[in-house]
């Protein structure tokens, strides 16, 4: 066991956690050892001062009746704000909508519906007009009439 | 409910409606949960508010526990976030309010650098000293060491409540014993704390 080693493995033993065989050879090497037996002193010394508990530490501990307080005054849940709005516009579209439908409207002049003339059928024919081909919209009779095929 | 409950048929006492017996783990706890948080931060007070604040957040979080026999690190665990959500908080505070006044020592510095006559070196002033010298410690060290020394947890123990393994854990506890070695060998106010003992 080498004395670089040691630093780590007198804390681990100091914590009580070594294992039995780890902690026999640390003892064997503190006995011939100084400069590590001086480490494990100082750890000692360390840990002695730790342990001494300062005077406020020794005050007895109450909480019970505060936390137990606490948890019996629980906070109401709070209402949410979107929700709410959400509730209120639910109920104004459905109260509007009812009005609507429940509610004649204004009377109205029947529309004349205009009989439309349907639309010309537009063919892309291709045309050749001195000497040179072109692409253009003809209607169907124009396209019969220029001897075309659909 | 035998004599002695344990914390799993007490927290299921509780989660059939017996909110009243939360109190027997309060009681059971408290003591333990008090001196972590009031090593951590060393404000008697504030270890008692954020105590408390431990015990209802993990009531409220009873409906989802499962009766494992974890209830301990799971309420050390909550009393070690609150305890480091505080000192982040704390010390941010503490740094701003020290920079408004032009000062750059960080918190840390400033307990450290207490003054105190030589001739008083008497427990209350070593007590005092540790403190300044623990609170140097970065947080995790702390932690780490106030498990183990102050509630004797093992590592298997901390490494619940922190969900650190077992070689960080020893790193951590080494760091910080290393270091406050170190540091209370080197206060310059009177011999340190180590020889002080030694003459013990």
């Amino acid at each position: 066991m080498k004395c670089r080693t040691m630093e780590r493995r007198l804390s681990r033993w100091l914590d009580g956690e070594c294992p039995p065989r780890e902690a026999e050879a640390i003892r064997a090497h503190l006995e011939g050892c100084e400069g590590c037996r001086a480490q494990w002193n100082a750890l000692l010394r360390l840990d002695r001062q730790l342990r001494r508990e300062p005077p406020a530490a020794s005050r007895p501990v109450d909480l019970t009746c505060q936390v137990m307080s606490r948890l019996t005054d629980r906070p109401r849940p709070r209402v949410r704000f979107i929700p709410l709005v959400a509730a209120y516009a639910a109920l104004f579209l459905l109260v509007f909508g009812l009005t609507w439908i429940v509610l004649p409207g204004p009377a109205t002049p029947p529309v004349a519906i205009a009989a439309s003339e349907p639309e010309p059928v537009l063919f892309t024919a291709l045309l050749a007009e001195s000497g040179r081909l072109h692409l253009r919209g003809v209607e169907a009779s124009t396209l019969e009439a220029l001897g075309g095929d659909r | 409910m035998p004599i002695v409950p344990t914390d799993d048929e007490i927290v299921a006492a509780v989660q059939s409606g017996r909110e009243q017996d939360y109190c027997l783990l309060v009681e059971r706890y408290q003591g333990r949960l008090v001196r972590l948080i009031e090593r951590m931060i060393q404000d008697r007070d504030e270890a008692m508010s954020l105590a408390q604040d431990t015990f209802i957040a993990v009531f409220r979080a009873l409906p989802r526990y499962r009766p494992e026999g974890r209830f301990a690190p799971l309420l050390f665990r909550a009393g070690k976030n609150l305890t480091l959500n505080w000192l982040k908080r704390h010390r941010r505070v503490t740094l701003f309010s020290r920079l408004g006044q032009g000062d750059e020592r960080t918190p840390c510095q400033i307990a450290d650098e207490r003054p105190g006559p030589e001739q008083e070196l008497t427990q209350a002033r070593r007590n005092a000293r540790l403190d300044a010298a623990l609170r140097r410690l970065p947080d995790n060290q702390r932690l780490a060491l106030i498990l183990k020394v102050y509630l004797e947890f093992s590592y298997e123990r901390i490494g619940d409540i922190t969900g650190w393994r077992t070689p960080k854990i020893e790193s951590l506890i080494f760091r910080a014993r290393k270091n406050l070695i170190g540091w209370l060998a080197q206060e310059p106010a009177g011999p340190d704390v180590v020889s002080q003992e030694m003459e013990e």
